[in-house]
């Protein structure tokens, strides 16, 4: 039988380890969406006319992100909000993603706008993946994800561009980047983004919140799951980082955040800095042709 | 009793939804084994042997509550009720 909900005395369905609330199914989602609205708050990542891409995978965290930016825009009349899907070309993978994300956002009224990898660079992603390459697939999908958001979010007029990592993400990028001995890495981990020229500033307003209660929140307000794993899923030394912070969260809850925390003070120290530009595309570079280009092989 | 497979899951198993009998009131723990017997990698998916538990990747829900809300996999279930599971850790 459980027990009362912390908040307001009905069932709840939840319980919450790192915090010790009990929550019915209103007030958890009551509370994701007050941390998020606080996380926006802290990082002022938005101002009141904000134009905001979305990048939607189809998932669950970008679909919660959608459903929670979106009860949150409603109460800004000024700003704006469009879906951006990037097709990297994964058959049967990304095709039922996107058909999941159109019809979220047609459920929510939200205008879509799908750009490819094959648009943006010659190839699909199935195709890199069957050439002989020295990076796990994951590299290059990443780096190539990320440049397509931002090509996706100039092209609808964005000023902001809201991704769906959640804590578990962040937590990992930090412990990767210690593992990986390279804190410089973590010049980009501030979730509030930063203003580049020709980027649009990346925001993550689902950083505080943990990948357990993004799926708990698509369930408990029926948003549908992919059933496909990604065929490319399962870079090595993420997906350790991931069962690692996993197994500490259970044994010690918080450490999530605790890790996250410290991402955030490695990242303020100033450790890199983006130095120039990329003479192959321009986009911003640490000197020499951008991750991009090297990936892509365009000179 | 019902056992739902969502997201992955259902792939992972080959199937999304399927009964299984019991006789009594088995525990949560039980009715798991039972659905793993024969398939190993829905156990992989949902099960940290490591641990010990789920609660690592998944999500297991009864009746609609979270069973880290209830007496964990500790839980005893009936002949009418549902479980759901669903993996955390991949679809995002």
């Amino acid at each position: 039988m459980a027990v009362d909900c912390t908040r307001c005395g009905a069932p709840s369905v939840y319980y919450r380890p790192y915090s010790g609330e009990r929550l019915c199914s209103h007030c958890f989602g009551e509370t994701l969406l007050e941390r998020v609205k606080r996380t926006i708050n802290k990082h002022r990542m938005f101002e009141h006319d904000n134009r905001i891409a979305v990048g939607v995978s189809g998932g669950k965290d970008s679909l919660t992100l959608l459903r929670l930016l979106h009860m949150i825009e409603e109460m800004w009349p000024n700003s704006e909000m469009i879906a951006v899907c990037i097709d990297e070309g994964v058959r049967g993978y990304r095709d039922e993603a996107l058909k999941i994300a159109e019809r979220s956002c047609r459920q929510l009224g939200v205008e879509m706008k799908i750009i490819s990898f094959r648009e943006l660079f010659g190839e699909t992603m199935d195709e890199i993946a069957a050439r002989d390459r020295e990076l796990g697939a994951c590299s290059y999908c990443g780096v190539l994800r990320r440049r397509a958001l931002n090509e996706a979010a100039v092209s609808v007029g964005a000023d902001r561009l809201a991704t769906g990592h959640n804590l578990d993400d962040m937590a990992q990028t930090v412990l990767l980047n210690v593992l990986r001995g390279d804190i410089s890495k973590l010049d980009g981990f501030d979730p509030r983004g930063r203003e580049l020229a020709g980027y649009v500033r990346r925001v993550k307003p689902l950083c505080e919140v943990p990948e357990r209660e993004t799926a708990l929140y698509a369930y408990l307000n029926e948003l549908e799951f992919q059933s496909v794993r990604c065929p490319y899923a399962g870079e090595a030394m993420r997906e350790d980082a991931r069962r690692f912070l996993n197994q500490m969260e259970v044994k010690r809850p918080g450490t999530k955040f605790t890790v996250y925390q410290m991402g955030l003070k490695l990242a303020s120290k100033d450790v890199a800095v983006v130095a120039g530009t990329c003479p192959a595309c321009g986009a911003p570079s640490r000197g020499g042709l951008c991750r991009v280009c090297e990936l892509t092989g365009r000179r | 009793m019902k056992v739902k497979l969502l997201g992955v899951l259902k792939n992972t198993a080959g199937v999304g939804q399927l009964e299984l009998d019991f006789e009594g009131k088995p525990t949560i723990a039980e009715v798991l084994e039972k659905l793993f017997d024969g398939r190993a990698n829905l156990r992989e998916a949902v099960w940290d042997s490591a641990l010990d538990t789920y609660e690592s990747g998944a999500l297991v829900l009864l009746n609609g509550v979270e069973v880290g809300n209830l007496e964990g996999v500790g839980s005893q279930v009936g002949p009418g009720d549902e479980l759901v599971l669903l993996s955390v850790a991949h679809g995002g």
